[in-house]
């Protein structure tokens, strides 16, 4: 009898962690991609009018949001695809503070080419699931 | 993680029709289910000790899908001889009164060369001692010999878990009145099992919500 509740109390506390991990970690990537994903677009606009100060604040901010969520990603995303979006924020932000107008923008089309392999991850659809 | 997740279940009903397909013969001492489990389970948690670059959740929740399927399959497989029969397949009779059944081996995926395999495994060596031989659904081999018993014929069960298993009772041109006509006033979904012995002595017992008691009785027919 013992054993009975002991198996049914961890089933319903699996069955609990379940219904976490399924909501958590897509809300987590997905509201961290939406935040990056604007300061990306406001550093490219001012990489593109030549507004190279602003581009480099905008990577500044948008590297210190990835810093902060980006080990909790990492417990549910591949680590090599999270690097991944980290090594392209850090190229953007070196590229800013050189002044290379071109490279900022080239690291800032890569930055949310990756984010987006980032945000469709946890994406619940056909391709993803076959 | 819910793709992960509905992607574990798939590859479950898949690798379970696999293994219902190949044969009772690859299953070897478990139900299939259980073998699914016990490979699936091994592979997933080796992928995450092996590459640090997976989170540890990529096999957590596949074997948190795996194990919860497997709690519903095991559930269902006890409510359900139906179910059960789905998933776990029924026991074959191979040899019948010492004739091997040919066709049913064949189904089996089962060659002579392996049950002269089991036979010797268990002592046997001579094919003509072998009055009954059942391959049973986790891929093990009974086996009754002639001179374990006077009369060499398989006991029947007539009812499991509270319903009339159809083949037995109608091999043996029973009719649920029989039944009912054995049982007295106690319903048959409340029977757990019901044994016929070859000497036609009876065994049943009723399930825990109805004592759990046990009762012998001989067979007698109200059918014609």
């Amino acid at each position: 009898m013992k054993f009975v509740i002991i198996q049914r109390t961890c089933t319903i506390l699996f069955v609990l962690f379940l219904v976490f991990i399924f909501i958590f970690p897509s809300y987590y990537i997905k509201t961290t991609c939406i935040d990056v994903s604007a300061h990306i677009d406001a550093a490219l606009e001012a990489a593109q009018n030549g507004d190279l100060t602003t581009a480099h604040e905008q990577t500044v901010v948008l590297g210190s949001i990835l810093d902060k969520r980006v080990q909790k990603i990492k417990w549910f995303v591949n680590h090599s695809i999270v690097n991944e979006v980290i090594l392209e924020a850090n190229l953007a932000n070196e590229s800013a503070l050189e002044n290379d107008q071109n490279a900022v923008i080239a690291a800032l089309i890569a930055l949310q080419n990756s984010l987006d392999v980032l945000s469709e991850i946890e994406l619940f659809d056909g391709n993803n699931i076959l | 993680m819910l793709v992960l997740f509905i992607r574990a279940v798939l590859l479950y009903i898949f690798i379970l029709f696999i293994i219902r397909l190949t044969g009772k013969r690859q299953v070897s001492d478990l139900q299939p289910f259980d073998l699914l489990i016990t490979l699936t389970i091994a592979d997933l948690a080796g992928c995450a000790i092996a590459d640090v670059d997976i989170p540890l959740l990529y096999s957590i929740v596949p074997i948190l899908a795996l194990f919860l399927v497997q709690q519903a399959v095991a559930k269902l497989c006890l409510k359900s001889p139906h179910i059960r029969r789905a998933f776990c397949g029924s026991p074959l009779i191979i040899v019948r009164d010492g004739v091997l059944m040919e066709q049913t081996m064949r189904y089996a995926n089962y060659t002579v060369t392996d049950l002269m395999d089991k036979l010797r495994s268990k002592d046997i060596f001579d094919l003509s001692c072998v009055s009954y031989a059942i391959l049973e659904t986790n891929g093990g081999l009974s086996i009754l010999q002639y001179d374990q018993t006077d009369s060499a014929e398989l006991s029947h069960m007539l009812i499991l878990d509270g319903k009339v298993c159809r083949d037995a009772v109608s091999s043996l041109s029973l009719t649920d009145a029989d039944l009912r006509a054995i049982l007295g006033g106690t319903s048959i979904s409340s029977v757990l099992f019901m044994q016929l012995s070859p000497n036609g002595e009876l065994l049943y017992q009723l399930d825990r919500r109805h004592g759990a008691h046990q009762f012998k009785s001989q067979l007698r027919r109200v059918s014609a």
